[in-house]
């Protein structure tokens, strides 16, 4: 019987334990980030290159409303997915602070917490929306849109009219696909929606920079949307004889490093990413 | 074991029960619909019986006979739902998912469940919802208002068939809503299958129920995990009536609507 209280105590004991390390994990999780004063802050500056031969990315035909989609007179469409500058610079990479866990207030970038479908064009292609936040999207376009979202925030939103901004909340972190519906197959974008402040989106020239930063140390990431096509999906519509691929993108690919960021100063970091 | 210790054990189970069910989704295990409440231990023996052959032993709709139904089983680990009363990107109510098991989905594999109890129904909601961690994190948003039905006129038909034109529906569903629209080679559903938009010409039933107000809130909340985005941010309530009014007309036996209509819940909450 003495044993048997034993093991029950054991028991009560271990239960209490795993219900306060889950509801800990848990509250934690749910803020891991603490906004502070921040002080003696240094910055990070670098910037992404792209190393060795460039990979040609397909570009799709534009097969629907050419008058609005097609300006230029061009025939196809690039997709946005891989841009790099004649010296080597990666535009729309995301660099960011892994394991920051606290710092200053949400400042992103306004123009990153506003899409335009402009041209059948998603501007700008890599959007940066903090958790709980809106992000307002318009289309300049007088034609039908769709922003189909799926991953981390799922949301289907039509846009008839133009240029009427409709808040579309983006209530969960992590990575989120843009598609149109309406026939643009070739219109696509992430949204990337983060907890903390420090998240930096390359310029066309691969520079990216981030300020305020606590001094400490931490691992740095450079996250790519990824730009191979991984698959397409081909679709004969019998009406019109128009075959239309949809493309399906391969996965995000990231690079990480260690930075030390002191007082005052300015840590350079350098990334270099390649096909492999 | 003596009062005290009693005592203790009581006070720290009344402290920590509420913790205890949150934090490991217990709720999750769980369904409610008015009085109904499902269990997720009963509905996983019922899903293994009629649900699995398409659905999968793991939800995510690759059970052995999805190779032969069109459109694919729903893929319960992602946690989207076309018939929802729900906005867009919210998850369903428990009440929704019970219509959905009841009513079956119009023009796909999947079959009114109707001869099952609405207690076997509530069990089945109570697990399906275990297959996506959504149910466990998030809250279902208010459900999309349904406006009192405004009357049918020739001219609430007119002003429907111009919402229809301005809202450019006829993209995916084409000029006389026979699904036949320009965009409709390039639509997929979430798991990039091809999907074909809806015919309104082939009957009086849609996807997610068959009355007015069924399809009121269709256009209103959109069907998550397809191409149909949600109209909510675009037209006032009475042009969603005027448009409900415009595509009555569309379907083979439009006159015949009135005497049908209103059936809808019976057989869902029968």
């Amino acid at each position: 019987m003495g044993i048997f209280i034993k093991n029950r105590r054991a028991i009560f004991g271990l239960v209490l334990c795993l219900a306060a390390v889950s509801c800990a994990g848990r509250a934690a999780a749910q803020s891991d980030y603490t906004t502070i004063t921040v002080g003696d802050a240094g910055t990070i500056s670098g910037t992404v290159r792209w190393a060795g031969p460039i990979p040609k990315i397909p570009r799709l035909p534009i097969t629907k409303n050419a008058e609005v989609c097609n300006p230029d007179g061009e025939k196809t469409r690039d997709l946005e997915r891989l841009l790099v500058d004649a010296d080597g610079g990666v535009a729309n990479t995301v660099v960011y602070l892994k394991n920051i866990t606290q710092g200053k207030a949400m400042d992103l970038p306004e123009a990153r917490q506003h899409l335009d479908q402009k041209s059948c064009r998603y501007i700008p292609h890599i959007l940066l929306v903090a958790q709980g936040a809106d992000l307002q999207v318009k289309s300049s376009d007088a034609i039908l849109h769709t922003v189909h979202m799926a991953g981390a925030v799922s949301n289907n939103i039509p846009f008839p009219f133009q240029n009427q901004y409709i808040p579309i909340a983006m209530r969960r972190s992590g990575v989120v696909d843009l598609k149109c519906n309406a026939g643009h197959v070739w219109m696509n974008a992430e949204a990337l929606v983060v907890k903390n402040p420090y998240y930096a989106v390359t310029d066309d020239h691969g520079f990216f920079k981030l300020t305020d930063v606590p001094p400490g140390e931490y691992e740095i990431e450079a996250w790519h949307e990824g730009w191979r096509i991984a698959s397409e999906q081909k679709v004969l519509d019998v009406g019109s004889q128009v075959e239309v691929s949809r493309p399906v993108y391969s996965a995000p690919v990231t690079w990480a490093k260690k930075v030390v960021v002191r007082k005052g100063q300015t840590s350079d970091v350098q990334f270099s990413i390649s096909e492999n | 074991m003596t009062w005290r210790r009693i005592r203790i054990l009581l006070v720290a189970t009344v402290i920590l029960w509420p913790s205890l069910l949150s934090c490991s989704g217990a709720f999750a295990q769980q369904s409610k619909i008015g009085n109904l409440t499902g269990q997720a231990k009963r509905g996983k023996e019922l899903y293994g019986r009629y649900c699995v052959g398409c659905h999968g032993p793991r939800g995510d709709g690759e059970g052995e006979n999805a190779a032969y139904v069109d459109p694919k089983p729903r893929d319960f680990t992602m946690g989207l739902f076309k018939c929802r009363s729900t906005p867009s990107g919210s998850i369903p109510l428990d009440s929704d998912l019970f219509d959905t098991v009841g009513r079956g989905v119009d023009t796909t594999g999947m079959p009114r469940w109707f001869p099952l109890t609405p207690q076997e129904r509530a069990d089945l909601v109570a697990y399906v919802k275990t297959f996506s961690g959504r149910f466990v994190e998030e809250k279902p948003d208010k459900p999309v208002d349904i406006a009192s039905e405004t009357p049918v006129t020739p001219e609430s038909i007119q002003r429907g068939s111009e919402v229809y034109q301005s809202l450019k529906c006829s993209e995916c569903h084409g000029e006389k809503g026979r699904g036949d629209g320009p965009s409709v080679s390039s639509l997929r559903d979430s798991k990039e299958n091809p999907i074909v938009p809806y015919d309104f010409t082939i009957g009086t039933r849609f996807k997610c129920g068959e009355s007015d107000r069924d399809l009121y809130r269709i256009f209103m909340t959109g069907l998550d995990g397809t191409p149909m985005p949600s109209y909510v941010n675009w037209v006032t309530p009475a042009q969603a009536w005027d448009l409900v009014h415009y595509l009555r007309t569309l379907q083979a036996d439009y006159g015949e609507k009135s005497k049908t209509a209103d059936h809808k819940g019976l057989i869902a909450r029968r």
